[in-house]
């Protein structure tokens, strides 16, 4: 016989974590999956929602204290998302997660000034961020953009397009990966790209919104910027190190998205698990059948896995290691199981999956978001082939 | 063994083409669908004067004549584009024409069918229940009564396509004699206009124009004559029309296979990344290759199933392995279309967003791939699981 010691074991989570998750579930309650059917018709942007969780304190959950956040870190922002995403799918998340960790390049590498005049803002729920990265010819080829910033007298005039930015109907503020130079012959596509973080100015910058399968009441936007005028001050770090920097943006938020779809993925199995056991068919709970119940289990394991490569993924960041490889794996296995459970479910609950009355259908269409952006399984798999097996690059 | 079409098939697959790519080119279809109707009945309209509501009708019966496989080809050209759309014509031609020929009377024959072939009427199926659709004969709670002439009819459907712009929707009810026992089922043509007719119409993901319905029928009382069959078999043409109904669908998802490759095919060619045009990279080469596999292999199952209904030969088998290998390829390859459309795919401007959620619907209905396959065992006489 074995005797069980009391006290913690690896991968639980933290007393900080275990609170959050109880908060989060809680509170999702008063903005259940009903809520959120009726905000995905309506299409507008969920503001109460918002609003609630700035008043909480989520916004800042992984920003220093000094500006009023929580001063916890990715890990917790982890388990807040994965439960916000489980409790009410990917408009959800959708709408505080560029709040949560948008500014966390500026976090790191922003001025002082920089820092002052915006996160308090961002963290009380104030001030609403978008993130301008991908544009129509270098979505995944990011290095390759074609926005550019150029000095005239102490500020830079931008000019350039992005696309599939999101929440630009609603934010104040942005932050640009811009060319500022162009790399010498035989040097990275990287150098020369810097960051700004500026005000969103409607008179400059022409925002489009792109109509699209899921998620409608968190716009996603074509950006048409046209001499926008930015003063230095708003150059976030080192001038042509945008890039670099900008991984402290792109890692924290492929963590975040997979632990997203891990809580997309457990709603979806909630619902096929509560339905398989309620109907009855033939005599039995369609649960009762191996073909019912076995896809099911093995949606499980795969969520279960994925969600401690969200775990890894995110303390290594808190840590301050590299996390590239892990971050990239957490988004790749939860995006791909995330909408694998959203798809069994959907099969689980036959025609009812496929009306818009059980919710299923709304985290079909929104799971399959994690599998595109932001980064497509394709280009997770070369980089993994690449970085970690040492094979050589295949495109 | 000859798989090549005749001079007569190929010729109509490139009149049908012909006519979709001039009347509903992708873009239309897609504004469609999006639109905010409940049944689109320009588009109808459109095939009623195309003549397709009359394929697989007999000449005698005022159709353009034509067989199973006639209409299976009809069915994959109209879907490339249509998509999931293609419901408007394959509900009634199921409900309606396959189910009549099957077992409606001579006289109910010569005054349904050239209507229907003019497009004159809309069918409707009204077979699923609340309580379930593949366990149809034990959730069925629908009740046909016949008094003094007429049937009465009391009772719950589901997912009944078209049916609030339905003339007719075949309804599939229990015999109830007036003593209360109960002796077979029927299958009644219940005009769409009957008082006690109730409707819901139910969101849904995909072919959002094209509702489907929650039915109550509250003591609806239809006449006598509209009964389709023997009293107490209406099993008969309901087994015809859903055996028709998997053949047939199983044309249609070849057709979005034949729509998803074509746009993959498009998108890799003009779209660039890292250099190049993106149909250099050979994971997308092998998405697609899969694709045109899938397409090859649903075009052969589903062909063979038509051609062995067309011969009237047993096809129940048949028809279902190709309902559920084409409809699971179906919903594979629009998945990695969408995926490799990327954002573009997920955009609502693109037709890959479109195919993937209408394809969906085909693994659930009108029975679940779990179903067929438990079907398919017991065809091979393994013990009943479920």
């Amino acid at each position: 016989m074995t005797t069980t010691t009391p006290g913690p074991v690896a991968f639980d989570l933290s007393e900080d974590q275990q609170s959050i998750r109880e908060a989060v579930d809680d509170a999702m309650k008063r903005f259940d999956l009903d809520h959120w059917r009726t905000v995905d018709k309506t299409g507008e942007f969920p503001s109460a929602f918002f609003d609630f969780a700035a008043k909480q304190g989520w916004l800042g959950v992984a920003m220093p204290t000094e500006y009023g956040g929580s001063g916890l870190g990715i890990s917790e922002a982890a388990v807040m998302m994965e439960a916000i995403a489980r409790g009410g799918g990917q408009t959800a998340a959708s709408a505080v997660h560029m709040n949560v960790f948008g500014t966390n390049v500026v976090v790191k590498h922003g001025s002082e000034q920089l820092k002052r005049d915006n996160l308090p803002e961002v963290i009380a729920g104030r001030m609403k961020v978008a993130f301008g990265v991908s544009e129509p010819d270098s979505g995944l080829d990011t290095t390759s953009l074609k926005t550019r910033a150029v000095r005239k007298g102490g500020d830079w005039v931008i000019n350039g397009r992005k696309v599939w930015i999101s929440t630009a109907q609603h934010a104040h503020k942005i932050l640009l990966l811009c060319r500022t130079s162009d790399p010498g012959p035989g040097e990275n596509k990287a150098k020369g790209l810097s960051l700004f973080f500026t005000d969103l100015d409607r008179s400059r910058i022409d925002v489009r919104e792109i109509e699209k399968t899921g998620r409608a009441a968190v716009d996603s936007n074509e950006l048409f910027i046209d001499d926008l005028v930015v003063p230095d001050s708003h150059l976030v770090g080192v001038e042509g190190r945008g890039f670099h920097q900008l991984l402290d943006g792109l890692n924290p938020e492929r963590v975040l998205v997979a632990a997203e779809a891990v809580g997309i993925g457990r709603a979806a199995l909630r619902l096929a698990v509560d339905y398989a056991k309620q109907r009855v068919v033939f005599g039995r709970p369609i649960g009762q059948n191996q073909g019912v119940q076995f896809p099911l289990a093995d949606v499980y394991a795969r969520l279960e896995s994925a969600w401690l490569m969200v775990l890894r993924g995110a303390a290594l960041y808190d840590a301050g290691r590299d996390c590239g490889a892990e971050a990239n794996i957490a988004k790749y296995l939860a995006g791909e199981y995330g909408h694998k459970s959203a798809d069994q479910a959907m099969q689980t609950l036959g025609g009812m999956g496929y009306s818009k009355e059980y919710h299923v259908e709304r985290l079909w269409r929104e799971s399959k978001l994690a599998r595109i952006a932001p980064v497509s399984p394709e280009l997770i798999l070369c980089y993994l082939a690449e970085r970690k097996l040492g094979l050589p690059r295949s495109y | 063994m000859d798989f090549e079409l005749s001079e007569d098939d190929k010729a109509w697959r490139a009149s049908v083409r012909e006519w979709v790519e001039k009347n509903y080119p992708k873009d239309r279809a897609r504004e469609v669908e999006a639109s905010g109707d409940e049944f689109p009945r320009q588009l109808w309209d459109d095939l009623a004067r195309a003549g397709f509501h009359g394929v697989g009708i007999p000449e005698q019966y005022g159709g353009q004549g034509g067989t199973i496989f006639t209409q299976a080809i009809l069915a994959r050209e109209l879907t490339r584009n249509l998509g999931g759309l293609i419901a408007i014509w394959l509900a009634p031609a199921v409900g309606g024409t396959l189910t009549l020929l099957a077992a409606a009377s001579e006289e109910q024959k010569h005054e349904l069918l050239p209507r229907m072939a003019l497009g004159e009427l809309v069918f409707a199926i009204g077979i699923t229940e609340p309580g379930g659709g593949t366990d149809i004969l034990n959730a069925l709670r629908t009740r046909s009564t016949l008094v003094d002439g007429q049937w009465r009819i009391t009772g719950q459907k589901m997912w009944s396509t078209g049916a609030g712009s339905a003339d007719y929707i075949a309804v599939l009810a229990r015999n109830v004699l007036p003593d209360g026992t109960e002796q077979g089922v029927n299958l009644i043509l219940v005009p769409g206009d009957s008082p006690g007719i109730q409707l819901r119409s139910i969101p849904k993901l995909g072919v959002r124009s094209l509702c489907s319905y929650e039915v109550w029928l509250d003591d609806v009382a239809v006449p006598e004559a509209n009964l389709v069959g023997p009293v107490g078999r209406g099993w008969k043409g309901m087994v015809a029309g859903l055996n028709s109904d998997k053949t047939l669908l199983s044309a249609c998802a070849t057709g979005i296979l034949d729509g998803v490759l074509e746009d993959s095919l498009r998108y890799l060619r003009e779209r660039e990344a890292f250099g190049r045009t993106i149909e250099h990279f050979q994971v997308l080469q092998h998405y697609v290759a899969d694709i045109a596999s899938w397409r090859h292999a649903s075009e052969l199952v589903s062909y063979h199933a038509a051609w062995l209904m067309a011969s009237g030969k047993p096809a129940a088998s048949e028809a279902t392995m190709a309902k559920l290998i084409t409809t699971e390829y179906a919903v594979k390859a629009a998945d990695l279309g969408l995926q490799m459309l990327g954002g573009m795919g997920y955009s609502a401007e693109t037709d890959m967003q479109r195919y993937w959620r209408d394809a969906r619907l085909w693994r659930i209905a009108p029975i679940t791939s779990e179903m067929s396959r438990n079907f398919i065992a017991e065809q091979l006489g393994m013990p009943r699981s479920f």
